[in-house]
């Protein structure tokens, strides 16, 4: 057998045995598989993720049909998002009774972002799509399904019919892990612009981190730029005395970051409203993230967090489908030029650390302690986030929205 | 220092290998043996031939040495994370050689990872086996996301042959199951296809020139 042979580096094709009296009309060939027991098969299963492929893996034999039900740890990635794009001229126009706060809001969201309706996978027996109109009919067409209506035949004209992740993920039973990506972050931003969130949530939300830069330079770039536009900038990260300089004030550049803080709790909350009746289905989940494959917003939920959601249901903001935002504190940090230990170069670096103004009583976290800030950011980010924590605080309140 | 201990093993086909008390821990399974007091003697393995135990010899070996030099080049980053070398510029240049030495490491034990799983299926399902009865965590995550990248991307017939599985639905079964569990029999290549013919869903950020002409906000 194979197993004298010395063992080679190089990957080597098993080769068909032929011994006489093996029943030569199945395959002459081993099932390795057939060696492992159901733990160790599961622990591969385990490791491959995609659903798509854990959904392939289920017809290939009984064996694997009966454990794919008890993978542990799931990737969604979806290929389509449906946006209600009636939603946004029904919304500007609705209660202009409320505060001029609120209809700043409502103007937001109908423009700048249009927070998820629905998720879609395009999926199904194979059909002609030749038909280019696919992403025009996969897309508005007032679908404003939400994640469990996916399932509806909107698209059915371009040939493709799509299934919503709830759909998908109803064939596991046992989700611990599960990671949900959408095909891009929803926040539309000019090029060269860094926006970059995370928001934890449990019925409301817990906390929400944003780092945004109005333009990054790479290494190499930052030299010939000599600087002029700001000030205050004399070279060096610590040398400047951390204010924001009032040019920042004038200039729009406290205004773009509001927008920039506003939108990203938008998306973060309509993101979080989608996800219910995943929660509600999958009850052994210790750990849900929603990211996006651009990594511009990541969403957060815990074991505890996700128990908080089953307990207490979210309320839900009346003009759109998204969960309501808290009334909030902020704390903003800084810097119009901020250089990264790689060489790369943040100009108009700003970080917004989001809580809401009602803690509950529970929670011993000092207002003052920064850390999950600066650990909410991958790097290069977290380095940013790290030198942008040291410079000087600035608070801010925000309304419940 | 002292000299290191020093275990014998002996494999199922009657081999036996000397390996350092570090190398012989890195194995739940062995390290719980030895401190029941079985280390006196040979350790027998019964379930593991030479050849994979050769494998996983290597495998606990580099895994040692990797933890030590990992220990120099991150020591000073994991002491400073919450102090002040964040404030001191002047501490900037030694962070940045460590970085670039601990990535150095990181890169390093990628490529000795890919040339050591790479294997047929035959030694890495001998392996995976091997890893979970010696308990050695690190090679049985590398083994099972070996064998995961080998399923991932394949149909269902290709994932048949690939490992020789036989398809012991009966038809009606088969296309029951077809219908509603598999949901995607799309390949890889077909389904990028599909993927590029849907358009990003962007949104443009016009409005944003709007908004700012608006509504000012209290700062303390």
């Amino acid at each position: 057998m194979s197993s004298l042979r010395p063992d080679l580096k190089g990957r080597i094709w098993p080769e068909p045995e032929r011994e006489p009296g093996l029943d030569t009309e199945s395959e002459v060939e081993i099932d390795h598989f057939d060696r492992l027991p159901d733990s160790l098969l599961l622990i591969v299963f385990n490791k491959i993720g995609d659903v798509k492929a854990l959904g392939r893996c289920c017809v290939v034999s009984r064996r694997f049909h009966d454990l794919v039900p008890q993978v542990d740890n799931v990737v969604v990635r979806v290929d389509c998002v449906i946006s209600d794009d009636d939603s946004s001229s029904g919304a500007a126009t609705a209660d202009k009774n409320r505060g001029a706060f609120s209809n700043f809001v409502r103007f937001v969201f109908g423009g700048i972002v249009k927070p998820l309706q629905a998720l879609g996978q395009f999926l199904g027996p194979k059909k002609n799509l030749s038909t280019s109109t696919a992403s025009s009919s996969g897309f508005g067409g007032g679908s404003g399904a939400g994640l469990g209506g996916g399932e509806e035949d909107d698209t059915e004209a371009s040939g493709v019919t799509h299934h919503s992740p709830t759909q998908v993920l109803k064939n596991f039973n046992e989700i611990r892990r599960l990671r949900i990506e959408l095909p891009s972050g929803e926040l539309g931003i000019d090029s060269g612009v860094l926006l970059r969130w995370r928001a934890d949530f449990g019925s409301t939300l817990d906390n929400c981190a944003i780092l945004g830069a109005s333009s990054v330079l790479s290494p190499g770039t930052a030299k010939s730029d000599t600087g002029g536009g700001d000030a205050l900038y004399v070279g060096g990260n610590g040398d400047d005395n951390g204010n924001i300089p009032e040019s920042f004030y004038t200039n729009g550049g406290l205004k773009l970051r509001v927008v920039w803080t506003i939108s990203s709790l938008i998306a973060a909350s309509a993101r979080h409203y989608l996800l219910q009746p995943i929660i509600a289905e999958h009850r052994t989940l210790d750990s849900l993230v929603l990211a996006d494959a651009d990594g511009q917003g990541v969403l957060c939920m815990s074991r505890e967090q996700l128990e908080e959601l089953r307990v207490k249901p979210l309320s839900a903001s009346t003009a759109s489908r998204r969960t309501l935002v808290p009334a909030l504190n902020m704390r903003l940090w800084y810097a119009p030029h901020l250089e990264l230990p790689n060489g790369v170069v943040l100009k108009g670096a700003t970080l917004v650390a989001i809580r809401p103004s009602e803690q509950p009583a529970s929670t011993k976290k000092d207002s003052s302690d920064c850390s999950w800030v600066s650990a909410a950011f991958e790097e290069p980010y977290g380095t940013a986030a790290k030198l942008l924590v040291k410079r000087r605080t600035y608070c801010l309140e925000m309304n419940s929205f | 220092m002292a000299s290191a201990k020093v275990f014998v093993l002996r494999t199922c086909d009657g081999e036996t290998f000397e390996i350092d008390e570090s190398v012989a821990y890195v194995s739940e399974t062995i390290k719980n043996m030895i401190e029941d007091g079985f280390g006196h003697d040979l350790i027998p393995l019964p379930n593991v031939s030479s050849k994979i135990l050769l494998k996983v010899i290597e495998y606990c070996r580099k895994h040692v040495s990797n933890f030590e030099s990992s220990k120099k080049t991150s020591n000073g980053d994991e002491k400073d994370k919450d102090n002040d070398s964040w404030k001191k510029e002047k501490e900037a240049v030694p962070e940045v050689e460590k970085d670039a030495e601990e990535k150095a490491r990181v890169e390093e034990l990628k490529e000795w990872e890919t040339t050591f799983i790479d294997i047929d299926q035959q030694v890495l399902f001998d392996l995976l086996q091997a890893a979970n009865y010696l308990n050695i965590k690190g090679l049985l995550v590398m083994a099972a996301e070996k064998a995961a990248s080998m399923i991932r991307g394949k149909t269902p017939e290709q994932i048949r042959e690939t490992f020789n599985i036989k398809n012991d639905f009966t038809p009606e079964e088969y296309e029951d199951i077809r219908k509603k569990d598999a949901m995607n029999d799309f390949t890889p290549e077909e389904y990028e296809e599909i993927r590029k013919k849907i358009a990003d869903n962007h949104f443009t950020p016009e409005e944003y020139e709007q908004i700012r002409k608006e509504n000012a906000w209290a700062i303390e």
